[in-house]
């Protein structure tokens, strides 16, 4: 058990993505890293900077490959100034993931992304798409924000995308798309991602339809262990008991209030 | 076979067992409380330190597990602050399991004040944290002192009628600074607090912790924790609460031997969950009976008769 180590990392390779979006793959200097489960995460640590949480957005034996979105001064840093040799720490394999990929055997399953949401699900999807019918709902607000479909359009039957300004398939959200597509698709279980306020709409829709699944949760995560209860949802620790939760415990955790 | 005993006593509170969940590890939040108490059944649960103010504590990272086991902690006394005392002890009352309130301060005055809304709320004990060891002002240059240590308690214990326990540190004069806390009006010494630690990440060549030196905690620090209740006990006698690296039966069994009537598990929590208190008593239980013992207090301090 070697989780919570602080692990010394190099960066080998660094792909652009977007205007403010690079994906870094990883490799640990000392410890092997065990194959991440579907939605468990590393606490990334920036000497200088924070110890953030990142999702995984793929794993290659010796290397994880993260996809970095800049959004605070963390983020930002490593967006602008990360490249290959530069030396960073990571805690991790961290959480819960979803244990048991082989269940979704010969399901049909619909991954929705909100944003940098698609990260998580890229190693999700690479994982199941050979057992179960892999299908993408994918939001962003505009065009140029969308990544990784090359990736996708290889793992998934179909592909529906929505931009909040119309620039890219439909105009709207990616909840607004969700409940157009999903009745036509009826999928056995949904898989979401993104900003909190889109795994509450799509986990309260999913619900009310009768469709299982999980949502990977966001919080603030600052210890990732399980130890400081900042990430603390009703009365889940979201760093520990999840950050994969299924709906009815991610609804039972937000109507538990804060 | 009768069931050994495993009710304790510490200044005056009824301990169903002698395993109780210390400070510091996820409990400044009703509802995590909550969860300790149903999953776990510690005897009692000592609350996060809580200040006059919230804190929001140091920016990560905060905690590393250690290659060598235990932890390196600088979370600098993050907690919602005094308006969380209320809630935080009611669920103690809702659930039968007595809550004490671990308070600090920056002043005298804090200490008591926060002392005083404690009891205002029914609280049945204070903690005072009288060591954190990574927080300038707040605990460690005063735990040190022997008269700050006697003159803090004493403020408090004239102020409340509920008994105060002092956590102390493991500083080289624990015996003397025990014996003034005993002085000032503790009821029972909770020995001891992390000890200043540091790790270093050799290719970035920086400290990790973001507040560059943090408490250690978990195993690492028990053999020196079971030493100074050794040491306290055969000089003072006093009641004592062991904590540092209880991490199963024996662990705790060790400081129940060197003369803690109780012991608090926290570091051990983050790793295998509240679960592994009830793991703790049973463990205990069952060496009770191989030993052939009937009570608890057959071990207490035994080993001061050899």
């Amino acid at each position: 058990m070697v989780q919570g180590i602080m692990k010394s990392a190099i960066i080998t390779r660094i792909i652009k993505e977007s205007k403010d979006c690079i994906s870094i793959y990883l490799r640990s200097l000392k410890y092997r890293i065990s194959k991440p489960k579907p939605g468990q995460f590393i606490m990334l640590w920036v000497p200088s900077y924070e110890e953030i949480p990142m999702s995984i957005s793929g794993y290659y034996g010796d290397e994880l490959r993260i996809t970095v979105k800049a959004r605070g001064a963390t983020t930002k840093y490593l967006v602008n100034n990360a490249k290959p040799g530069l030396f960073l720490g990571f805690k991790g394999p961290l959480g819960r993931g979803i244990d048991d990929v082989k269940k979704l055997w010969n399901q049909k399953v619909v991954l929705i992304a909100g944003g940098i949401g698609i990260a998580p699900l890229a190693h999700l999807a690479y994982e199941i798409h050979s057992i179960a019918d892999t299908y993408l709902i994918y939001g962003t607000r505009s065009a140029s924000e969308l990544i990784l479909l090359k990736e996708f359009k290889n793992l998934c039957k179909d592909i529906y995308i929505s931009t909040d300004d119309g620039s890219r398939g439909f105009k709207g959200t990616v909840v607004e798309l969700a409940t157009k597509v999903l009745p036509l698709i009826k999928p056995d279980a949904v898989i979401v991602a993104g900003p909190k306020e889109i795994l509450k709409e799509i986990a309260l829709y999913a619900n009310k339809i009768g469709i299982d699944g999980w949502i990977l949760g966001e919080s603030i995560f600052k210890c990732g262990i399980g130890a400081c209860g900042s990430c603390t949802i009703g009365k889940y620790i979201l760093c520990k008991d999840g950050p994969v939760l299924t709906i009815k415990e991610f609804i039972k955790a937000i109507e538990m209030g804060n | 076979m009768v069931n050994p005993i495993l009710k304790t006593c510490i200044a005056g509170i009824e301990l169903k067992h002698p395993v109780m969940i210390g400070s510091g590890v996820l409990n400044d939040q009703p509802q995590l409380l909550e969860r300790a108490i149903v999953e776990g059944e510690p005897s009692a649960i000592v609350t996060k330190t809580i200040t006059w103010e919230a804190r929001e504590g140091y920016s990560p990272p905060i905690i590393i597990e250690l290659p060598q086991g235990g932890y390196l902690n600088a979370v600098g006394l993050a907690n919602p602050g005094k308006d969380s005392i209320p809630s935080l002890i009611e669920v103690g009352y809702k659930y039968n399991t007595p809550v004490i309130v671990s308070i600090a301060g920056s002043s005298i005055k804090e200490f008591t004040d926060l002392a005083i809304l404690a009891e205002e709320h029914k609280c049945i004990a204070i903690e005072l944290n009288l060591s954190c060891p990574h927080v300038k002002g707040l605990g460690a240059e005063l735990g040190r002192d022997p008269k700050m240590v006697y003159t803090v308690i004493k403020e408090v214990s004239s102020v409340i009628k509920i008994p105060v326990l002092a956590k102390l540190g493991p500083w080289d004069n624990i015996v003397q600074v025990s014996n003034k806390a005993l002085e000032g009006g503790a009821k029972a010494l909770v020995l001891i607090n992390t000890i200043r630690g540091m790790i270093i990440d050799i290719y970035t060549m920086r400290p990790i912790l973001s507040n560059v030196i943090g408490g250690l905690s978990g195993a690492p620090l028990h053999p020196i924790a079971v030493r100074i209740v050794y040491e306290v006990y055969r000089e003072l006698e006093p009641e004592i609460i062991g904590v540092g690296g209880v991490i199963d039966y024996e662990s705790a069994i060790e400081f129940l031997l060197a003369g803690a009537k109780a012991v608090q598990v926290v570091s051990a929590l983050i790793k295998n969950g509240f679960k592994v208190i009830r793991e703790i008593v049973n463990g205990i239980e069952d060496y009770l009976n191989i030993m052939n013992l009937k009570s608890i207090n057959d071990i207490i301090g035994v080993i001061h008769k050899f």
